[in-house]
């Protein structure tokens, strides 16, 4: 028994404790981890080994029962086995390189060589000096041993750090005397230098798993915080990449990372961090590569090695021989996917953890923010800009026209002047925000505010007459918004001068009228005195038949042109009668008048007017006159035994009469001249037809003057279709009561 | 029967002239608004046809306006100028009995002159009738109106319209009947003389003409005269 002996016993007894109590907070810890569930397995491989050893000591001090000691070797002997295969299980774990199949062939190996050293141990009483014995723990030292120092020494910069590097040396130099001396006489020398080599290794995983996690996730939040900051201060989106790309890579202790966006359905690095300048601008598409297979399922990627683990394209050249972990997170904002974050370590480099993935993901969810918020405030500075430009073409196109314009909010207050109606109406062109009634003469506004809105919102616009300073202005009227309305626009049209064109041209019409219907009223009296003179006398003679008859024709065609004149000259003074009308009326009385023409040309006239016809508001007496205008026009230009269809339909709003012929048409060119005053189609085949040239622009006149519209569409050869439109009344009983 | 007309155009004056006599009328000519004036006082004429327009200081208007207040003898305006209703109103105002527009048929000239006095003849009511409820007066017999207690003037074409109309209280008169028995069956298309005459009715009988109480327009039907009660109105 060597004096050291108590001394070693303390000293051990100290190192299974410290040993067992790593033990307990490792898997109290987190006992699902494959890391901690091999730690486990080497602390109790050590400590089997040491109480192996220990007791073989005992045993071969008290000089027990040579089965027992032989079983206490054994029991060290399987101990020692078990560390080395633990230590290299433990290595591999730390470094990641796992072979395949890791749980199962250590399982195996652990299984076969203690119960091999178990087995062994019992039947044989020769164990302990047994060539058999040597070969076995030397093939177990040899393999495990070296395969572990190759490992400490390939990963010594990345993840090995010294204090490992010591350990493991001490663990396997402890180990290595003990195989130096068989006999045994050392062992406890063995197992103090082995434990502390152990005792180091635990240290090094209880702070590598335990202690810096739990330091870590406090600085965690403060960490992201800061990155957070750092990216959202920044508003040009390539600073934000650079800035999140960079962060993530240097948080993670990663050797490169890449920040890929989507860009036509495809990605796209945009910003990279210690990846070649070349990568730059690679395309990539989604579904294809890890940061593909990401943007297409919203999940994190995590590989410990990516030229192992990953079956598919190849994010970038070379990607499978530089690329050693990898991690790669989704950004997502808005439940899109708008990009990803690639995040690199090279293939000597560290492997990343789940604590890597939960942090990236932490982070992403930032630079999604970050990014999308970046790309918006890009769109929005785009859009003022243009904008800005817009408004100022727009107030420099105001500006320089001499029409007043004016611009009021829904609340009508005034919102845009230009410089002409800030002259007209004396305001402040910048400071004025005032509500219209405040600023503007009352003689300025809609005398019927109802009205008005009205017809804005049935038509879009609304129109009046004002007048102010002396001047004529027509005010148009438009709204201000697509779905709502959000204000209205006004433009003043200065018509002084028309106005008085229009008088002028209107108090001529009178004169003219005048002046020519007293001579004609002479002419055709005296006409009609001659006839009867004729009749008196019994003058039989066909000549002056003749010529009375052609006088009076030629009379008769002055006297309707003049009335024609003054008929259009009445609808446009404008002072009709407002009654409720019925289609059916103006129908049937139209008809009265014209079945006889009609009939003389053999024309048939079919009617069609909807059940349940609505009425409207006008001067019965013009707008008949302006359907039997439209129903003449088409009785006279349509061919013997042809038709005329009328129809009256009606929806929520409007009542539409189309008057319909198969006649010989109007070319297209000529449809829009039809309704101008005097204007007669000289167009083949209607140069018999007989006309003033006044009932189409009659027409046109009544109708507008209705509030409706007039319209026609012709197919030459075909037939033509006149439409009348007008606005029916929606409330008969209100109507009524209101006229 | 002496008709005086007043024109200036000398070949219209001339030609309605020489129409009329053929017709069986004695015709008075005058070329302008004073001689017009003159010739009635001094002819003492049964109907005066006036054209509005006249070079010279009177106009028709002028003309019709002076004549009526001393007579109530039918008067026929012509136009060649008038173009709205509100021309034709006006010329009615003055007191015309019926308002023609330039050119007019011969035929249709002289229906209407037998018309109109067809109907200043025949316009005392067989019917010994009079209305009073204090604000209105009528005596249809002697052809007087009393409105608030004045005596008002009505045209011959006027007071057959309110005749008609009373004779029929209660009842609607429809348009064509209307036209009919005031003006003729000439007449029985111009639907819009009810309309002016009635206006011009109510302008003289009724408190508010917008709001009318005694002459109800049934729409699209025709008119109804409304009894009142005693100091109702």
């Amino acid at each position: 028994m060597p004096f050291d002996t108590p001394i070693t016993l303390i000293f051990n007894s100290f190192m299974l404790a410290l040993a067992t109590s790593f033990l307990f907070v490792i898997l109290w810890y987190d006992v699902r981890r494959l890391i901690n569930q091999v730690f486990a397995l080497f602390l109790i491989s050590v400590q089997v080994w040491n109480v192996g050893a220990l007791f073989t000591e005992v045993t071969a001090t008290i000089e027990a029962d040579p089965q027992l000691q032989t079983i206490a070797f054994g029991i060290a002997v399987s101990g020692f086995v078990a560390s080395s295969i633990t230590l290299y299980a433990l290595m591999t774990t730390l470094v990641g390189r796992q072979p395949r199949r890791f749980r199962f062939w250590i399982t195996v190996y652990l299984a076969s060589a203690i119960s091999y050293a178990l087995i062994v141990s019992r039947n044989s009483s020769t164990f302990a000096d047994s060539i058999q014995t040597r070969v076995f723990i030397t093939f177990f030292f040899l393999i495990f041993n070296s395969l572990t120092l190759y490992i400490t020494w390939q990963f010594r910069r990345s993840v090995v750090n010294l204090a490992l590097g010591i350990g493991v040396t001490l663990f396997i130099a402890g180990q290595g005397v003990t195989y130096l001396n068989p006999t045994l006489g050392i062992v406890s020398l063995s197992t103090t230098i082995s434990s502390i080599g152990a005792l180091i290794i635990s240290l090094y995983v209880v702070q590598r798993e335990l202690i810096t996690p739990l330091l870590r996730r406090g600085s965690q939040l403060e960490a992201m915080h800061e990155v957070g900051l750092a990216i959202t201060s920044r508003i040009a989106t390539d600073a934000v990449l650079n800035e999140i790309a960079h962060s993530a890579a240097s948080w993670l202790n990663a050797d490169a990372s890449g920040i890929y966006l989507i860009r036509d359905n495809n990605l796209e690095l945009v910003a990279i961090h210690e990846l070649p300048t070349t990568a730059l601008h690679n395309r990539i598409p989604i579904g294809e590569g890890v940061a593909g297979r990401v943007a297409e399922t919203k999940e994190t990627i995590f590989l410990e090695n990516y030229s192992r683990d990953w079956v598919g394209l190849d994010d970038l050249p070379h990607s499978r021989e530089t690329f050693g972990s990898v991690i790669c997170v989704p950004l997502v904002y808005d439940r899109d996917v708008i990009g990803v974050l690639m995040v690199i370590a090279s293939v000597r480099g560290r492997i990343f953890s789940q604590d890597s993935v939960n942090l990236l993901e932490m982070l992403a969810a930032q630079a999604a923010v970050a990014i999308a918020y970046g790309d918006l405030f890009n769109e929005q500075r785009d859009l003022t800009e243009q904008l800005a430009i817009a408004h100022d073409q727009l107030k420099t196109v105001l500006a320089s026209t001499d029409s007043p314009v004016l611009a009021v909010d829904r609340n009508l207050n005034l919102i845009f002047t230009n410089p002409a109606a800030a002259d007209l109406f004396e305001l402040d062109t910048i400071h004025n925000r005032d509500h219209v009634i405040q600023t503007l003469p009352p003689k300025a506004l809609p005398s019927n505010y109802r009205e008005a809105l009205k017809s804005i919102k049935t038509r879009r616009f609304y129109r009046y007459e004002i007048e102010l300073n002396g001047f004529i202005y027509l005010c148009n009227v438009a709204r201000l918004g697509t779905w709502r309305i959000e204000g209205f626009v006004a433009v003043l049209n200065d018509v002084t001068e028309l106005k008085e064109l229009d008088r002028i041209k209107s108090e001529m019409v009178r004169m003219t009228s005048h002046d020519l219907k007293n001579p004609l009223q002479a002419a055709m009296a005296n006409l009609e005195l001659l006839r009867d003179d004729i009749d008196r006398h019994d003058i039989q003679d066909e000549e002056i038949d003749l010529s009375v008859d052609n006088i009076d024709r030629q009379l008769t065609r002055m006297y309707r042109i003049i009335g024609g004149i003054l008929d259009l000259e009445r609808v446009r003074l404008g002072s009709k009668i407002e009654e409720l009308c019925d289609p059916r009326d103006i129908i049937a009385e139209a008809l009265d008048e014209l079945q006889i023409m009609a009939t003389e040309r053999k024309i048939d006239l079919k009617i069609q007017i909807q059940q349940d016809s609505r009425l409207f508001i006008g001067d019965i007496d013009q707008f008949k006159r302006a359907i039997i205008n439209l129903i003449e026009n088409s009785i006279k230009f349509n061919r013997e035994g042809g038709h005329v269809d009328i129809k009256v339909i009606n929806d929520a709003e409007n009542i539409l009469f189309s008057i319909a012929d198969n006649g010989i048409g109007i070319p297209s060119e000529l449809q829009d001249k039809i309704f101008d005053r005097f204007y007669r189609g000289h167009q083949a085949g209607a140069e018999h037809i007989t006309g003033t040239g006044l009932g189409l622009s009659l027409v046109k006149a009544v109708v507008e003057s209705h509030g409706g519209k007039l319209w026609v569409e012709s197919i030459l050869g075909t037939g033509t279709t006149f439409f009348v439109r007008i606005p029916a009344v929606t409330n008969v009983v209100d109507t009524i009561q209101n006229h | 029967m002496k008709i005086l007309i007043v024109d200036d155009e000398l070949a219209i004056r001339d030609a309605l002239g020489r129409k009329l006599r053929r017709d069986g009328y004695e015709v008075v000519l005058a070329e302008d608004g004073a001689a017009g004036l003159r010739a009635f006082h001094s002819e003492r004429p049964d109907l005066v046809v006036l054209d509005i327009i006249m070079a010279g200081g009177m106009d028709g208007l002028t003309v019709c306006r002076r004549i009526r207040e001393l007579a109530d003898t039918p008067i026929m305006m012509l136009s060649a100028q008038a173009i709205t209703e509100d021309d034709i109103i006006e010329g009615l105002n003055a007191g015309a009995d019926e308002y023609l527009i330039k050119p007019i048929r011969l035929n249709e000239f002289g229906a209407r002159i037998n018309a109109l006095l067809r109907r200043a003849q025949i316009s005392s009511s067989d019917t010994d009738q009079v209305y009073d409820d204090g604000y209105l007066n009528v005596d249809l017999h002697k052809r007087q109106v009393h409105v608030d207690d004045k005596k008002v003037h009505l045209t011959p074409t006027e007071f057959k319209l309110l005749a008609v109309l009373m004779e029929n209280s209660g009842r609607v008169v429809p348009q064509r009947d209307l036209l009919e028995q005031v003006w003729g069956r000439e007449y029985i298309d111009d639907v819009y003389y009810p309309r002016v005459y009635i206006s011009q009715l109510r302008r003289k009988i009724e408190v508010d003409a917008a709001n009318p109480v005694y002459i109800l327009t049934e729409h699209r039907v025709g008119y109804r005269f409304e009894k009142q009660l005693h100091n109702d109105v």
